[in-house]
């Protein structure tokens, strides 16, 4: 008879093996091998690209949908971004784009920018400190127009944003926020132009990216052309990216098996559809990134037997992390805390110490745990506790909830499985009808900020189960401020580790996928965010297709 | 004789008119009209009784489960609104013309509906075509050597051919495609022009009929079948008469009323198809805009749709009862026959 642990070593040692003989992709094999450095960037050429869905509309400011940050990213520029070609994104990688420097003052409350002058908007007319301070006076909720605002928690610090002259522009803070720039080089923090109204940018959005909008016919493409009067010289090398939208992924794959799109979604693809992809086209380039995105559990401490911490703890301590990833991903999906684990991301806990925290260890030890604290409540084999799991009715949630419900027969407890539709199910969630809920929880930057104020903080609108910790808050509070890193590090390291034993969210794992394009396409660059690499003007074909359909 | 059979004709449907039967189909249109209003009535208490609304939809697609944003979004969108309300004001624009304002894309549905109508229509009228061009004379074929080997064969094709679900179908004949041609057989969008796009239609309209074809075939075989011991059709095979014009001539006419019964159903049957073939050749049809409508709970772009689809069936079902009467003597007014007997 073979033990469980055993098992399971057995069958990571084989993956391991798997791994190295080329089943998976190493870590070396992560990073998109370029041969062309030498090579001089050809200017020409539509890049077909696939989108999955309409995206609900193209205002990024309002949206949280890849199906809108991919298309409407190349539109749009920030005061600072990501550098494109910087392995992973963290402050030290930021650079300016409307932006040509900026400044801290001394007490670490105001935040001066100096503005790219003759920067035009896709309309005419040109960029101005009063189009900065109209874009945050919407996301403040100082003016309205915005119908939704999913990232004001970013900027809870932010009292206002003063224009000083055309051309310089203050953010006051209430308190010192470092991770404030961090923030505002995600893809989410674009500048909208003052002269446009928020509706009109969510069906025809007005930019000053490398990229023109040109039309968008729902349920078919999105069209895009060059930016003639890009401020940066030379670019972008494309004349003009066209979305193809595919809501099939089966035809989307055989699309970029064949050559007809050059560029498949991002995160779209798993390692069986890889396998496949590649065996009908070897010449496909494939690379496995994170999204920083992460599979979690909402157990709701306002639902009976659960208000129990005890009982949370539990049914943490039941899970085997591992297995969820090998059975759902092929093992490529990364164990880990709510932060994204290292290499990938900058602040989440290393494995040593996360081995050391309930349920991250040996599993059959923490099971064992698991049943005594079930058992302190008078739940056992002949009285199982009894719970419903609701879970979207979506294919992945499904089989991840089928194995959720496995494991947790194993700790005495008997779960059924309840299917809600996706368009009600933040209703749902926010009603509180529900004991455990499995869920997905993305952040667009790597960043404790982002994460905390976001999710975990007591008045967040996104804290689902509204779990509150006031010394926690506190810390987060401390980490926010902290302005060396190692200190701010083991700061969150801390906070990461608290949320994990308080079993605030339990983590599953932070998903990762590929994303493929076609050899001839160049200069793509991804980072461990799938919310922040899209403006695409490094991007070129080294086969260049002409195309009907972009009229100038 | 063929001019002397015009004539007649021609006198049969004044006759009709003199008849009344003018105000009957008047009447008919009334009745029409009516079954529609009902339809879009029943249709609005039914999305009504979905779970979640188009405000809940939104909310949900930036991560919010705050009640206050949502209360927000339904004030702004106007499902805080009594629903009779809101049912008249959808009615009413769909007597202006424009459907309504989708909740989601933010511009009339009109604007949504029509690029995709003549898409869907001309899919939908390829494929019903490739069904009878096909079905019929195979069901033909079937009846003339009826528990023959031929017959078995295309039984058994049929059998499969209702039996295949559509996606499935759909895929395989992409994967059969694309490694004979080395191309992917898919809609390849508004810029290719109207030559490239009919191309392209062709081979989901042919996995699309594949089922109605199957349904056609054996509908003709039985109707053929029934009638192939009556009186008449011995008597023109006793006179001599060619099987291929007693078989075309004579037996297909009087079997025409159930299938052009079978081809209405069937047409009606058809959106269900084509919101799968749409999805899996990629064609912007209707069906998968009624798809995006339903997920997002965009009230009237989807019942606007549904009022398109309940429309297009009823003037099916009224072409195929016209068509009926001028082939069935049987269902036209008894007075008319009386006093004209048309053939």
């Amino acid at each position: 008879m073979i033990s469980h642990g055993l098992k399971r070593t057995l069958l990571v040692a084989l993956l391991g093996l798997l791994g190295s003989v080329g089943g998976f992709p190493s870590s070396a094999e992560e990073l998109p091998r370029e041969a062309d450095s030498a090579v001089v960037a050809q200017h020409g050429g539509i890049l077909r690209a696939q989108l999955r869905g309409d995206p609900p509309s193209l205002s990024l400011l309002e949206e949280a949908t890849l199906n809108t940050v991919w298309p409407a990213m190349p539109l749009m520029s920030n005061l600072v971004r990501y550098a494109a070609d910087a392995p992973v994104q963290s402050l030290e990688t930021v650079e300016g784009e409307l932006a040509t420097d900026w400044r801290w003052s001394a007490d670490g409350t105001q935040l001066h920018f100096r503005l790219r002058q003759g920067v035009s908007w896709h309309n005419g007319g040109h960029v101005y400190s009063a189009d900065v301070a109209h874009t945050w006076s919407l996301l403040l909720g100082q003016k309205a127009g915005l119908r939704r605002n999913p990232r004001r928690a970013w900027y809870r610090f932010v009292r206002e944003v003063r224009t000083q002259g055309p051309y310089v522009v203050t953010f006051v803070l209430e308190r010192p926020q470092p991770s404030l720039l961090a923030l505002l080089a995600s893809g989410y923090a674009p500048i909208y132009p003052k002269h446009v109204s928020p509706a009109q940018m969510r069906t025809h959005p007005i930019g000053s990216g490398p990229f023109l909008f040109h039309e968008y016919r729902p349920g078919e493409s999105i069209v895009l052309r060059r930016n003639p009067y890009y401020w940066k010289p030379q670019r972008p090398f494309l004349e003009g990216i066209r979305y193809e939208i595919v809501p099939s992924r089966a035809t989307r794959m055989l699309a970029l098996a064949s050559g007809l799109h050059d560029i498949g979604f991002p995160q779209d693809i798993t390692p069986a559809l890889r396998k496949d992809l590649l065996a009908r086209n070897s010449q496909l380039i494939t690379v496995l990134k994170p999204g920083n995105v992460f599979t979690n559990l909402l157990l709701n401490p306002a639902h009976p037997p659960l208000d129990e911490p005890d009982l949370r703890r539990a049914l943490s301590l039941a899970l085997d992390r591992q297995i969820f990833s090998n059975t759902l991903s092929e093992g490529i999906d990364l164990v880990s805390g709510p932060l994204m684990p290292p290499p990938h991301g900058i602040w989440g806990l290393p494995a040593e110490r996360r081995a050391q925290l309930p349920g991250y260890g040996d599993p059959a030890a923490a099971r064992a745990e698991a049943r005594r604290l079930l058992a302190a409540h008078g739940y056992n084999a002949q009285n199982p506790l009894r719970l419903k799991v609701i879970v979207r009715n979506v294919g992945f949630y499904l089989d991840a909830a089928a194995l959720l419900i496995e494991q947790l027969r194993h700790v005495h407890v008997h779960a059924t499985l309840e299917r809600v539709e996706s368009v009600s199910w933040y209703t749902r969630i926010g009603k509180g009808g529900y004991a455990v809920a499995m869920n997905l929880t993305g952040v667009a930057v790597d960043d404790p900020d982002a994460l905390f104020y976001e999710n975990f903080a007591c008045d967040s609108e996104r804290n689902y189960t509204r779990y509150c910790n006031p010394q926690l808050e506190a810390l987060m509070h401390a980490q926010s401020q902290e302005l060396d890193f190692t200190r701010r590090r083991a700061l969150v390291w801390r906070i990461e580790q608290a949320l994990l034993r308080d079993a605030a969210r339990p983590v599953l794992g932070h998903l990762r996928a590929y994303m493929a394009w076609g050899p001839h396409v160049r200069g793509m660059r991804l980072h461990q965010s799938a919310y922040n690499s899209w403006r695409m003007e490094t991007v070129w074909l080294a086969r260049p297709r002409k195309e009907g359909g972009i009229a100038k | 004789m063929h001019r002397k059979r015009l004539a007649l004709r021609s006198r049969v449907v004044c006759q009709i008119c003199r008849n009344g039967r003018c105000r009957n189909s008047i009447a008919q249109i009334l009745r029409v009209c009516a079954s529609l209003m009902l339809v879009s009535l029943g249709v609005f208490l039914l999305f009504k009784l979905l779970p979640g609304n188009a405000a809940d939809a939104l909310a949900g697609a930036s991560g919010s489960a705050d009640a206050t944003l949502r209360a927000t979004l339904e004030a702004e969108l106007g499902l805080d609104q009594p629903w009779w309300r809101q049912y008249l004001s959808w009615m009413a624009s769909v007597f202006r013309g424009e459907g309504g304002y989708s909740l989601i894309f933010e511009r009339p549905v009109s604007a949504l509906i029509l690029p995709r109508l003549p898409i869907t229509g001309l899919l939908a009228a390829l494929a019903l075509g490739w069904a009878v061009c096909v079905g019929v004379p195979l069901g033909l074929l079937c009846a003339l050597r009826p528990h023959g080997v031929s017959d078995a064969l295309l039984r058994l094709g049929g059998l499969i051919g209702l039996a295949l679900p559509a996606f499935w179908l759909g895929m395989l004949a992409l994967l059969g495609v694309l490694a004979l041609s080395g191309r992917l057989w898919i809609y390849p969008g508004a810029q290719a022009g109207p030559g490239a796009i009919f191309a392209a239609l062709l081979l989901p309209a042919a996995v699309v009929g594949l089922r109605s074809a199957a349904l056609l075939m054996r509908i003709t075989r039985a109707a053929l079948l029934e009638i192939r011991g009556a009186d008449y059709l011995r008597t023109a095979a006793a006179k001599g008469l060619a099987p291929a014009r007693m078989w075309g001539r004579h037996a297909l006419i009087n079997a025409a009323p159930s299938i052009l019964s079978a081809i209405a159903l069937e047409a009606s049957l058809l959106v269900g198809g084509l919101v799968v073939t749409e999805t899996v050749f990629n064609v912007p049809g209707v069906g998968r805009l009624l798809i995006d409508a339903l997920r997002w709970r965009d009230e009237p772009l989807a019942l606007t749709l549904v009022l398109c689809i309940a429309v297009a069936v009823a003037l099916l079902h009224h072409a195929a009862d016209l068509l009926q009467r001028i082939f069935d003597p049987r269902l036209r007014d008894s007075s008319a026959l009386a006093e004209e007997p048309l053939l």
